[in-house]
């Protein structure tokens, strides 16, 4: 696989930020060779649908950013970026049921991806040259979604999703040089931000059945994030007064109920 | 986005995953002066993040400097974890080393490092900027050796308070004349340069800094008032340390914005001999260290530069009969005195502390050895 564009991450800042950047005569672009393998075998008449596929990837020419590099409106994004290797590997495993009064799927996926950034000098040397989490290192995610039929108008649907919080670069230290407070920061992608985890409900009201009417109408009453956890949307640090102050942003931390009219016609 | 921020958004502090006792790093700061051969050091420790304390000074470690031949020069401890010692026949052929052993037997060693000669400062300049007087820094290095550069600098200003106290109250109901050694009218107050400066000759063709940018006095501030001097200090940096300083600046003096650049570990020139896992930070270097001072009065400022004529509209005075003066202690402060047409003095006047003790500014009442 050859992609000609390739993402930078900027997961520090308060609103976490992408920048496309296009192969040039700089850049190289990226060169993927991936390998999977996978299981697929259908149980009880068709219903039940079970997969299993494992994979192996090896990057070449993976674009990393520099230490300390800038990566917004910065004219000449080249010189902060080198190239590095990546590979990543992973499992997914999969229990789908497709009909019945109680049906949906349930996923469990183990994946990682790392990167190794090894330059010349010592900016374009990441953690020591050696392999280290990349910005999509997510090992463990586990998605469910269920619905049930009460009768052919209602129906209920739960749907779960869990993942392990992507890596960040964390300040761990503060010292003094010169009288003046600097910081000391991890290893990149040393830590991670908190899981995510969030639990969503809904219950769909068909209107009546009858063939001829003017719009077949529905209701549907949700409730967004049921367990109102705080899911990290960003983790950021700030200078105030003298001292480092470290704030995670969540966005719908508090259950979201939402009712839907919807017809069609 | 946005509307989605204003509509659930939700932000709360989240300190760091990280254990107190795993970020009690060495922090080396060391520095061999190539005119005089003495070495200093100065050993802390890092702390957490949000931690508002002073740093951890590391003493009873036992410092030495090594120079390429296997000679050793021991530091002596001047408390306080400062450390300092003098390396004899100093010279910039030889290279040398910081051997250290903290009082819990772990051992730390910088590279080797040479000593860099540092050319001296050709002018100290100032000119009218839209944000203020800005004052920079001009160079050059004949031989072409001296690429890189750091600047630090120490700046002293005299100042006035709002009003000048001639009278005081030697106790409780008693006036006297202020004596000159407790006046507290004119201070001079000394702060030194917070930011990493660091700038490179590198892509030019001779090494030459013409007007390197140092700090930028606002208009109509405190410190061009009466008197200004700013002291520079310039030394020649190695590659190594241009790179760590300019790391350092990078990942440290700016934080969090979209703009700002990403994070990442500045270590230094040093490492750990008992487990090269474990984390030092900090930089050894050596050289000669060239300085200059310069003063600047209203006088010497540029032409659309208007004087210095703030007046705190805070500062009024108010009036004590002498009648009244039983009523008030020396914690008050008296400005002047005030005369019938003929006769005694019938009363002083009085203002609060910020505008009459010119120490409430953070100065000092005593005039530096180097102020003319």
């Amino acid at each position: 696989m050859r992609q000609y564009i390739q993402m930078l991450s900027n997961t520090t800042a308060i609103n976490p930020t992408d920048i496309w950047k296009l192969s040039d005569g700089y850049i190289k672009p990226q060169v993927g060779d991936q390998v999977s393998f996978g299981f697929y075998q259908y149980l009880k008449g068709n219903t039940i649908e079970t997969s299993f596929e494992t994979y192996y990837k090896n990057i070449e020419s993976m674009a990393d950013y520099k230490n300390g590099a800038v990566l917004l409106l910065n004219p000449h994004l080249e010189t902060d970026i080198v190239n590095a290797r990546g590979k990543a590997y992973g499992m997914e495993f999969m229990v789908k049921k497709l009909s019945g009064k109680v049906n949906g799927w349930v996923s469990y996926t183990y994946s990682r991806s790392f990167i190794k950034t090894k330059g010349n000098f010592s900016d374009e040397t990441v953690n020591g040259g050696e392999y280290y989490a990349s910005n999509y290192d997510k090992p463990h995610a586990v998605n469910f979604i269920g619905n049930y039929k009460f009768n052919r108008r209602v129906n209920f649907s739960l749907n779960v999703i869990y993942s392990t919080g992507r890596p960040i670069t964390l300040p761990i230290a503060r010292y003094q040089v010169d009288g003046t407070t600097r910081i000391y920061y991890s290893d990149r992608n040393q830590y991670r931000i908190p899981d995510y985890f969030r639990t969503d409900i809904s219950l769909n009201m068909e209107g009546n059945h009858k063939i001829r009417k003017l719009a077949h109408s529905s209701w549907t009453l949700a409730v967004y994030n049921l367990l109102g956890r705080a899911n990290p949307y960003s983790i950021y640090f700030v200078s105030e007064n003298g001292k480092i102050a470290g704030y995670k942003l969540s966005i719908f931390a508090r259950p979201i109920p939402t009712i839907t009219y919807n017809f069609k016609f | 986005m946005f509307a989605i921020l204003i509509t659930g958004a939700c932000v709360e502090p989240y300190d760091p995953p990280v254990n107190d006792e795993d970020v009690r790093f060495l922090v080396v700061d060391g520095f061999i002066n190539a005119s005089n051969g003495v070495a200093s050091v100065t050993l802390t420790r890092t702390q957490p993040v949000a931690s508002d304390q002073p740093p951890p000074a590391e003493s009873g470690a036992k410092l030495s400097i090594e120079d390429k031949n296997g000679l050793k020069y021991q530091l002596s401890e001047s408390g306080n974890g400062m450390y300092s010692g003098i390396v004899p026949n100093v010279n910039f052929e030889t290279q040398y080393r910081l051997l250290i052993t903290t009082n819990n037997d772990r051992q730390y060693t910088s590279v080797f490092i040479s000593l860099q000669q540092t050319p001296a400062i050709d002018s100290i300049s100032y000119r009218n900027t839209k944000d203020g007087l800005e004052l920079s820094v001009s160079a050059h290095d004949i031989t072409g050796q001296s690429k890189y550069y750091r600047w630090k600098y120490i700046e002293t200003y005299e100042y006035n308070s709002d009003f000048n106290s001639e009278f005081m109250f030697t106790s409780a109901g008693v006036v006297d004349y202020r004596p000159p050694s407790q006046f507290i009218y004119t201070c001079w107050k000394t702060t030194r340069s917070t930011n990493i400066l660091v700038g490179s000759t590198e892509r030019l063709k001779e090494s030459v800094v013409s007007r390197f940018p140092l700090t930028v006095i606002p208009d109509g501030a405190k410190q061009l008032s009466r008197k200004y001097s700013i002291l520079i200090r310039q030394q020649t940096l190695s590659l190594e340390g241009y790179n760590y300083w300019l790391n350092l600046q990078k990942s440290t003096e700016r934080l969090g914005g979209l703009f700002d650049p990403l994070p990442s570990e500045v270590s230094g020139n040093l490492q750990s001999v008992t487990n090269p896992e474990q984390t030092v930070i900090g930089f050894f270097g050596g050289g000669t260290v060239d300085e200059k001072r310069i003063f600047i009065t209203p006088a010497d400022l540029p032409d659309e530069m208007g004087p210095y004529n703030y007046r705190n509209p805070f500062c009024v005075v108010d009036t004590i009969l002498v009648a009244d003066l039983g009523n008030y202690t020396s914690s008050t402060y008296l400005v002047g005195a005030i005369y019938p047409i003929r006769g005694p003095v019938i009363g002083y006047t009085t203002s609060a502390k910020p505008c009459v003790d010119c120490r409430d500014w953070g100065g000092v009442t005593v005039k530096p050895d180097f102020w003319d």
